[in-house]
């Protein structure tokens, strides 16, 4: 596919308190992966170094996923180097985006640095907004700000109607949650 | 900002749970084979099932991938590309009729007999309940039966009570914003 035959990306957002919204977004990078597309994911807090199932799958087939953060950020004895990561999280998805040669970029549990206040709001919606226009972005996560929703294309809200950690006491599983 | 984040992003969350030696094992962590629904009008039911499998085949498990939905003749989806390069096993619906639907809940049958661990995706199958095509307690009955270590993910628009009676992890997808109809389907977004 040439540049001009290139469809104008999408703005995605999964948000709502529901299971499913990081992996819809691995879902459609594998979609776009199968298309021969170009993916990448950036996960927030998840920490770095993490080896979940989709890690070990990506690490097979050329996938690129970092995950950079510090795992549970309200028990971090250091806010400062917490904001820190976040904001060095976000400066290679800002340089990923901008450098245009990504078809899909997924920037997964980004809304909670945004709503924490660790990375600027208007800061992040300017950079998606001016975005090349071929990109594609996939934003995950609880409650993502209006002002992104507002400038999304698609927005799904993942509603928890049964939960089995909630309701049955049942555990993360490897390889269905992680 | 939530006063208490606890409150807002609770640690049992798996979403954040840490894969590293941080994790508290439990001594006989509590672990079943999950029944799993995405349903609603909203985009990313179908990836999210899709998403389970790419971790599950990430950690080794068996899966399969079978799709109630009938595709465009002639068109190539990036779902069946990529089960391809996955190498993952796949069966699709080839006539998008009660026959059709029938042939392949057969095959589903066999499958939810046979395999014993993993994840098995019944993409779409929801909508051939909802056509009156399969019957909801037939799909009940059948997922009553299956192995103990088998995960199977269930899609479709929207769920009968039987079966969401009997699932363990729902999730609704709601369309808060989408594409206008008409809108041109995209390649490794669409489909």
């Amino acid at each position: 596919m040439t540049q001009s035959q290139k469809p104008e990306g999408l703005l995605i957002i999964h948000t709502g308190d529901g299971k499913g919204k990081t992996t819809a977004a691995l879902g459609l990078m594998m979609r776009a992966w199968g298309q021969d597309q170009s993916v990448k994911m950036f996960q927030f807090l998840k920490q770095t170094g993490a080896r979940f199932g989709e890690h070990r799958e990506a690490e097979k087939f050329g996938i690129s996923i970092e995950s950079r953060g510090d795992g549970f950020t309200w028990l971090s004895k250091d806010m400062d180097e917490t904001t820190a990561i976040a904001v060095d999280q976000w400066e290679r998805c800002k340089a990923a985006i901008e450098a245009g040669d990504t078809d899909l970029i997924v920037l997964d549990e980004a809304t909670y640095p945004v709503t924490y206040g660790w990375l600027d709001v208007d800061e992040v919606v300017a950079a998606l907004a001016n975005r090349p226009t071929h990109v594609h972005v996939v934003v995950t996560g609880r409650d993502a700000h209006e002002k992104l929703v507002e400038i999304a294309d698609v927005v799904t809200e993942v509603e928890d109607v049964k939960h089995p950690y909630r309701d049955q006491g049942i555990k993360a599983q490897p390889g269905l949650d992680f | 900002m939530p006063k208490d984040p606890n409150e807002e992003f609770p640690r049992s969350d798996p979403a954040v749970t840490p894969d590293g030696p941080e994790q508290q094992e439990d001594p006989a962590p509590k672990r079943k084979g999950m029944v799993v629904i995405y349903h609603g009008d909203g985009a990313g039911k179908e990836t999210a099932a899709l998403g389970v499998l790419f971790r599950a085949h990430g950690r080794g498990l068996p899966v399969r991938h079978m799709r109630f939905r009938v595709i465009e003749p002639g068109k190539t989806t990036g779902d069946d590309l990529a089960l391809v390069k996955l190498n993952v096993a796949s069966d699709v619906i080839t006539d998008a009729s009660q026959a059709g639907a029938h042939q392949l809940w057969r095959v589903a049958n066999l499958h939810l007999t046979i395999i014993q661990k993993g994840v098995l995706v019944l993409d779409g199958l929801l909508d051939t309940i909802s056509m009156g095509w399969i019957p909801a307690c037939a799909v009940v009955e059948s997922l009553s039966l299956k192995s103990q270590q088998l995960h199977v993910i269930i899609t479709g628009e929207s769920a009968p009570t039987e079966l969401l009676e009997v699932a363990d992890l729902v999730s609704h997808m709601r369309a808060i914003k989408k594409r206008p109809t008409g809108a041109t389907a995209i390649a490794g977004i669409d489909f």
